[in-house]
């Protein structure tokens, strides 16, 4: 009685409406009995969670579904005490070790000793190994990945780690080689289809074809997404006409609107309003990465096609400048304002050219 | 509160026995109130553990230790019309039980 | 014999002489006179005694040459030692008509010389000596004769050969002939003797003199020998000198030149003394810094008088002109207008007066020259004494409430607090609270006595450069404010010429305009770099090329921003610092600009500051065109700058730290306008961060109030972009607004279903009173604050009335869930009775095994005495405190007790049994 996202997910193997195949090998791999470290990598919403926890039951059975919360505290070298949230079964334990910030070595590091060095109670009828899973691990910091290799080596015995990353270029290399790495790619676009009607089907309503198609366009591929549009279209207007705009999550708005007032104006005062719009956007917490991103594609959209490639490129080199640097408003203004240069540059250009 | 006990050691003819003291912080009572005297009240283990007595009453174990009196008291009877006393008894050494009593559990060991 | 020491003797022997000189003493009047020749701006740097010592000897050589002959007089060349000493150490004033007195006095002297030496019989004539000094004119005649007559017979005694007197015989004998030697002796001498009898019949051995001697001797006491002399040079010589010294001190005064600088003795070279040492204004007339705000700090102390020195504060002054229209510059702060009113203990007002301005105006030199004219001794604190709270409040407490005792220097003290900004706040505020003191006696609530605390009876002068320091920022509302505007060049410049003929230094006033300009007018700093042109002639070039003199100057924020938004004209003027002779290219012109923008920068130093600022603000400003060119490449420079200063933080790398100016540099090229730019102080990236905080904040309540099976599936980042915008549409029930039993099993569906999704995501509705006292329902944790963006149509939300059931039906949720798992506890326990007091006990145990279902959960369990077939036993409760019955029967079951074997139990007592002792007799028994 919940959200659809989480009503209908899978939670065996069996069940996982996409990538099969995939999910056949996995649960080989738990019947086979040894079981190796595991790396999940994909995009946001193509299902690494939800199979990494469908693992989990078919290595221990129903018992991993109880879950609670616990807060462990840590103790910093520098005497400073900090509080991670984690979420645990009898069997497992999770820990999304970047919430630390500059102290996810130490979370590491101490979570993995102390699961660990704890043997199960009962070793005849279960594993002997306990889970560790680590989420998002590609904003670990390096040293809390050179940390995490040692003690991967060191206590194979007793515990396993499945990571769940969503790039596995931030993941050094040498993690990458003690792991299995199994890639979890986004659905396409029939998946999604599909598994939208089911949703339907189950629920009783119907869905007409072209809006599934619609939703699972503007989702980019994000199953949760999708599932939450679909939802949120149903509360909105029911039942459903294929016309209806599509529910879709208020920053994306927001990006549109920003787009649109820099394709208006080219000036200096209207970069001064788009910084203000930006300074929203980053301090609602939206990643600068998505930002961009949504950001290029609305852009280009209304662009012309011999400015596309400038536009990426710029777009790229300020996207990496702002990696390299602190303060994102510098390069999301300098990338807007390259933008707006080039922009009105080709239009004088073409205006020239008409007349 | 202490409520003398007589225990017999018998020591040897001539001499008046030995008895020992058993003082306890508190109160016997009876459940059902009927008097107090030759009732069965518990086990005493006087010798045991390293000294330490022990005394176990109903579902309570009292553990205790002894002491000798520095001035040891005398048991005496009157004799009923004269003024004269007959020393029954030698009480030299007390039980001390000061402690709260611990409670005794039924083991049951399957459950365990 | 005895002798006395040397001087008491000659103490005792010219004991009026000296006396007398003392009354001479006319050093005073004769500074007196000359000083108001001197023009004002002059400097005066003779000594008191200079000049005047040599008319002093001159006065005392009179005295003496008309004294001698008539007796030897002894240690002559000490005689006039000391009275050099004694008229130096001397600083009484006389009167004018105590020369007159010394004349008339003389005459005595004059024909008597010294008459301490005689005995007289009666002793009083040194009192009567002294006592004519002391009434002068009056009777003096009478006196005299008398004194004359008994001089004369003393005389004739004493040639007689009487040695009746002891000092007589002392005087005789140590008298300075040039030979000491004796003339008669009553034992067999070394020398030629002729044996005689005196009166007694004592033989007596008389020495034979040869007739040459004799007359020797008889020549020397003439009046015109030179053997006999007070002085060690003689007269002529000592007159000549003299003149000559009035003449030169004469030239000196009148050879104070149009710049009015007395030129002292330039063979003085070696002294190496600091210039600024050297030329410090001694007077308040010689002080440099603006006249207004002097004569300000004057006032301002003189209101003080009422209290330190009981004096009636004239109020007929005028009204003091505050606001200094002279330098007719708009940026001249105003200074605060001086309230002369007194307060109840007659302190003024403001009891701390503040100087502030930039370093090398003279601040320091005024407050002491000011407090120092009004009469006051001046303690001086300042950086380099230790200034944390208890040496300030010490040292505060001893200049103001005490005053020195060894000293003669019976002036109250004055305190100085000097670069008052750099003293810690603590003290500052000590010294704030101490100064505003009202009543001298404060009662403290708590304590029954009264706490006598002080107030601040002197006054205090603190000094500062900045004075927007935040440590001072209670002090300036505080005190009185006297800001220093800057030195005026043309008194500056005229100052140092005078300084510079003085010196022999060749120069003009151009040099001179330039070297003021160069130090932002700090005669400090003029004064160090002139020094260093000692004895050569400065012009213009050398001031410009000199690379000593330039300080290394830190401006203000706003000073450097606009340096960098704005083309200052005077480029194109006279710029000392540029390189060129003042032809100006356009080349050139850039080159400077970008040199004086690199200097500002750099010796301002926060970079990032300055950075901020300037991205800031450089969209406001007009800029030179409106195309974009520009500032996307100001902006390339913005990234360039972010990145050097991450590489720089993160690897502490600072090899690429001299890079970053030269983006400032290139901000200035690009948006640099004629125009005076309107600077904001850059707050926006601050308010951006704390609201990204505050966010955060709420996105961190949320995600730890999900339920963990839920919880597993969703990172931050997701929860942030699709989960929560979408819940915000999805979690809207959609009823009407009738009573909950007439909803359709829809409707009723339809809110379960909000209701567990919001119990899922750890929402809940919470009422909260509105600013106008009507009550909202605000969802908490207020994640729609965090997910609406401004401008855009928000998501529906539910009216009042819904709001209100969905919270209430979630509060029953979460009861219900309780309840549920209270109840399946009570389940589990309730069937086995018989274990019920000894699973009460076994509580102590631990629980292990949780696969034991008998235990009852930790929260449900009572502890209880265990009591051997007890009657009474513990009512289970759950856990809203309800009692459940337990079955009944229990008191049957006692005995089915295996353990108990007894009727008897014991009921322990706590407490100690070790007080109570009661004696009891035999006889109490029966």
């Amino acid at each position: 009685m919940s959200l659809w996202a989480d009503k209908y997910r899978p939670n065996s193997l069996q069940k996982v409406d996409y990538h099969q195949d995939q999910a056949q090998h996995l649960t080989n791999l738990v019947n086979q009995g040894d079981f190796p470290h595991l790396l999940f990598y994909g995009p946001n919403g193509a299902g690494k969670k939800t199979r990494i926890l469908a693992l989990l039951r078919q290595l221990y059975g129903p018992g991993v579904e109880r879950l609670r919360t616990e807060h462990m505290n840590f103790m910093t070298p520098s005497n400073k005490k900090f509080e991670i949230m984690t979420v645990a079964s009898n069997y497992h334990i999770e820990v999304n070790a970047s919430d630390a910030g500059m102290y996810d070595r130490i979370v590491v590091m101490e979570l993995i000793k102390t699961v660990a060095q704890t043997h199960q109670l009962d070793s005849t009828k279960q594993r002997h190994f306990k889970v560790i899973l680590l989420t998002e691990v590609d904003r670990l910091t390096k040293e809390a990945q050179q940390a995490l290799r040692r003690t991967m080596e060191k206590y194979m015995a007793t515990c396993r780690i499945i990571l769940c990353a969503n790039s596995i270029g931030q993941v050094i290399p040498a993690i990458r080689s003690r792991c299995l790495a199994v890639r979890v790619p986004a659905p396409t676009h029939e998946d999604i289809c599909k598994i939208l009607k089911t949703i339907c089907k189950k629920e009783g309503l119907t869905l007409p074809d072209e809006l599934a198609l619609i939703i699972s366009q503007n989702c980019e591929r994000n199953l949760r997404r999708a599932i939450l549009m679909l939802e949120a279209s149903k509360v909105k207007q029911y039942p459903f006409d294929v016309k209806q705009s599509v529910v879709v999550p208020d920053w994306q708005l927001y990006i549109g609107d920003t787009a649109k007032q820099i394709l208006s104006q080219q000036t200096p005062g209207k970069l001064l309003e788009v910084r203000s719009m930006l300074y929203e956007l980053i301090v609602h917490g939206i990643p600068t990465n998505v930002i961009f991103k949504f950001l290029l594609k609305e852009l280009v959209k209304n662009c012309d096609i011999s400015l596309k490639h400038d536009i990426v490129e710029i777009a790229s080199f300020y996207e990496h400048s702002l990696l390299k640097g602190n303060k994102t408003m510098f390069h999301l203004e300098a990338f807007v304002a390259k933008f707006m240069l080039l922009y009105s540059k080709f239009m004088e250009e073409s205006l020239h050219g008409i007349f | 509160m202490i409520l003398v006990k007589l225990i017999e050691d018998d020591d040897g003819l001539g001499s008046p026995p030995e008895w020992a003291a058993v003082e306890m912080q508190g109160e016997l009572e009876t459940r059902r109130h009927t008097p107090l005297e030759r009732q069965y009240v518990g086990d005493l283990f006087a010798t045991i553990h390293d000294g330490v007595p022990i005394l176990i009453i109903g579902h309570h174990i009292l553990y205790g230790k002894a002491q000798t009196f520095e001035k040891p008291f005398a048991v005496m009877k009157k004799k009923p019309d004269a003024d004269e006393y007959v020393v029954e008894a030698i009480v030299t050494k007390k039980l001390l039980f000061k402690n709260r009593p611990k409670p005794i559990i039924a083991c049951n060991s399957d459950d365990l | 014999m005895d002798y006395l020491d040397p001087e008491e003797e000659f103490e005792m022997m010219h004991a009026d002489e000296l006396e007398m000189m003392n009354e001479m003493d006319f050093t005073t009047d004769a500074v007196k006179i000359c000083s108001p020749k001197d023009t004002r701006r002059s400097l005066k740097f003779s000594t008191r005694f200079s000049s005047n010592e040599k008319i002093e000897s001159e006065r005392s050589f009179n005295l003496s040459s008309e004294l001698n002959g008539v007796f030897p007089l002894s240690q002559t060349s000490v005689v006039s030692f000391n009275l050099d000493d004694n008229n130096e150490n001397e600083a009484q004033p006389s009167t004018s008509a105590s020369i007159i007195n010394n004349k008339r006095y003389l005459d005595v002297e004059d024909l008597f010389g010294n008459t301490d030496d005689i005995n007289f019989e009666d002793e009083e004539l040194e009192p009567v000596l002294k006592r004519q000094k002391v009434d002068p004119l009056s009777d003096k005649d009478i006196k005299q004769q008398d004194l004359i007559k008994k001089i004369i017979d003393q005389r004739k005694k004493f040639k007689s050969g009487k040695r009746s007197n002891f000092l007589s015989s002392i005087s005789y004998n140590s008298s300075n002939h040039t030979q000491p030697y004796e003339s008669v002796s009553r034992r067999v001498p070394s020398w030629s003797f002729f044996p005689a009898c005196d009166g007694e019949n004592q033989r007596v051995y008389i020495r034979f003199r040869s007739a040459d001697a004799v007359h020797e001797e008889i020549s020397s006491l003439s009046w015109h020998t030179k053997s006999v002399q007070l002085l060690s040079d003689p007269v002529d010589e000592m007159i000549a000198r003299a003149y000559e010294k009035i003449e030169n001190n004469e030239a000196i005064r009148s050879g104070v030149n149009r710049n009015g600088v007395s030129i002292l003795d330039n063979s003085i070279d070696n002294t190496a003394e600091l210039w600024v040492q050297k030329y410090k204004p001694n007077r308040y007339l010689d002080l440099l810094s603006d006249e207004s705000t002097n004569r300000m700090l004057l006032q301002w102390l003189k209101i003080w008088d009422k209290v330190v020195f009981n004096k009636e504060v004239n109020k007929k002054r005028k009204v003091i002109d505050v606001y200094d229209k002279s330098a007719g510059n708009k940026f001249t702060k105003k200074n605060q207008t001086l309230d002369e009113g007194l307060d109840e203990n007659n302190c003024p007002k403001y009891k701390l007066a503040l100087l502030c301005g930039p370093p090398g105006l003279g601040k320091t030199t005024l407050a002491h020259l000011v407090a120092r004219q009004a009469g006051y001794n001046v303690v001086e604190m300042n950086a380099s004494d230790d200034r944390n709270l208890t040496c300030f409040k010490r040292q505060l407490e001893a200049t103001t409430q005490m005053c020195s005792v060894m000293s003669n220097d019976s002036r109250p003290n004055c305190l100085v607090l000097d670069e008052i900004d750099g003293a810690p706040v603590a003290s500052i505020e000590f010294l704030i609270k101490f100064a505003t003191e009202k009543r001298a006696t404060r009662k403290k609530k708590t304590d029954k006595k009264e706490e006598k605390s002080f107030i601040l009876k002197r006054p205090i002068i603190c000094i500062c450069n900045d004075v927007y320091v935040p440590a001072l920022r209670n002090l300036r509302q505080n005190a009185f404010v006297l800001n220093f505007p800057p030195t005026s060049s043309v008194r500056l410049v005229e100052r140092l010429m005078e300084i510079s003929s003085y010196e022999n230094i060749k120069t003009d006033m151009g040099a001179m305009t330039a070297l003021g300009t160069k130090t932002n007018n700090d005669i400090r700093s003029c004064l160090s770099t002139l020094s260093c042109f000692r004895n050569q002639s400065v012009h213009l070039s050398h001031v410009k090329n000199a690379n000593i003199g330039a300080k290394d100057m830190q401006k203000g924020l706003f000073t450097v921003w606009q340096e960098i938004f704005q083309i200052k004209k005077s480029c194109f003027e006279n710029n000392p610092n540029s390189t060129s002779d003042g032809f100006s290219s356009q080349n050139n012109v850039m080159k400077d600009r970008i040199n004086s923008v690199l200097k500002t920068v750099q010796s301002y130093g926060d970079y990032e500051k300055l950075c901020q600022g300037i991205f800031e603000n450089y969209l406001i400003l007009k800029p030179k065109d409106s195309s974009l060119t520009n500032i996307a490449e100001g902006l390339e420079w913005f990234c360039n700058f972010d990145k050097m200063m991450h590489v720089i933080n993160s690897s502490q790398n600072y090899s690429l730290f001299p890079y970053l100016p030269y983006n400032f540099a290139t901000w200035h090229c690009l948006f640099a306008t004629f125009t005076w730019p309107k600077i904001t102080y850059p707050s926006a990236a601050y308010e951006a961060t704390m609201k990204k905080n505050k966010f955060k904040q709420i996105m961190d309540e949320l995600m730890s109030g999900i339920i963990p099976s839920i919880r597993t599936f969703l990172h931050r980042d997701q929860v942030l972009l699709d989960t929560m915008p979408l819940l915000m549409h999805i979690a809207i029930p959609n009823l009407r607004s009738i009573s909950t039993q007439l909803f359709t099993q829809k409707e009723k569906e339809d809110l379960a279903k909000v209701v567990n999704i919001m119990i899922d995501y750890g929402l809940n509705y919470f009422q909260e009173r509105d600013a106008d006292g009507s009550f909202n329902f605000v969802l908490n944790p207020c994640v729609d604050d965090a997910v609406k963006f401004p401008g855009l149509e928000t998501f529906p939300t539910s009216s009042y009335a819904t709001k209100q059931l969905i919270s209430r039906e979630i509060e029953l949720e979460h009861l219900r869930k309780r309840m549920s798992h209270g109840e399946l506890n009570d389940i589990i326990v309730e069937p086995d009775g018989l274990d019920e007091n000894e699973k009460n006990v076994s509580t102590p145990k631990g629980v292990k095994g949780s696969r034991n279902k008998q235990v009852t959960p930790n929260h449900l369990q009572r502890l209880t005495p265990k009591i051997v077939g007890s009657t009474k036993v513990t009512k289970k409760k759950d856990f809203f405190g309800r009692e459940i019955d337990s079955p009944a029967g229990h008191k049957h079951k006692e005995f089915r007790d295996e353990i108990v074997k007894s009727d008897v139990w014991f009921h322990f007592k706590e407490g100690y049994s070790n007080a109570v002792r009661k004696l009891v007799l035999m006889k109490d028994l029966y």
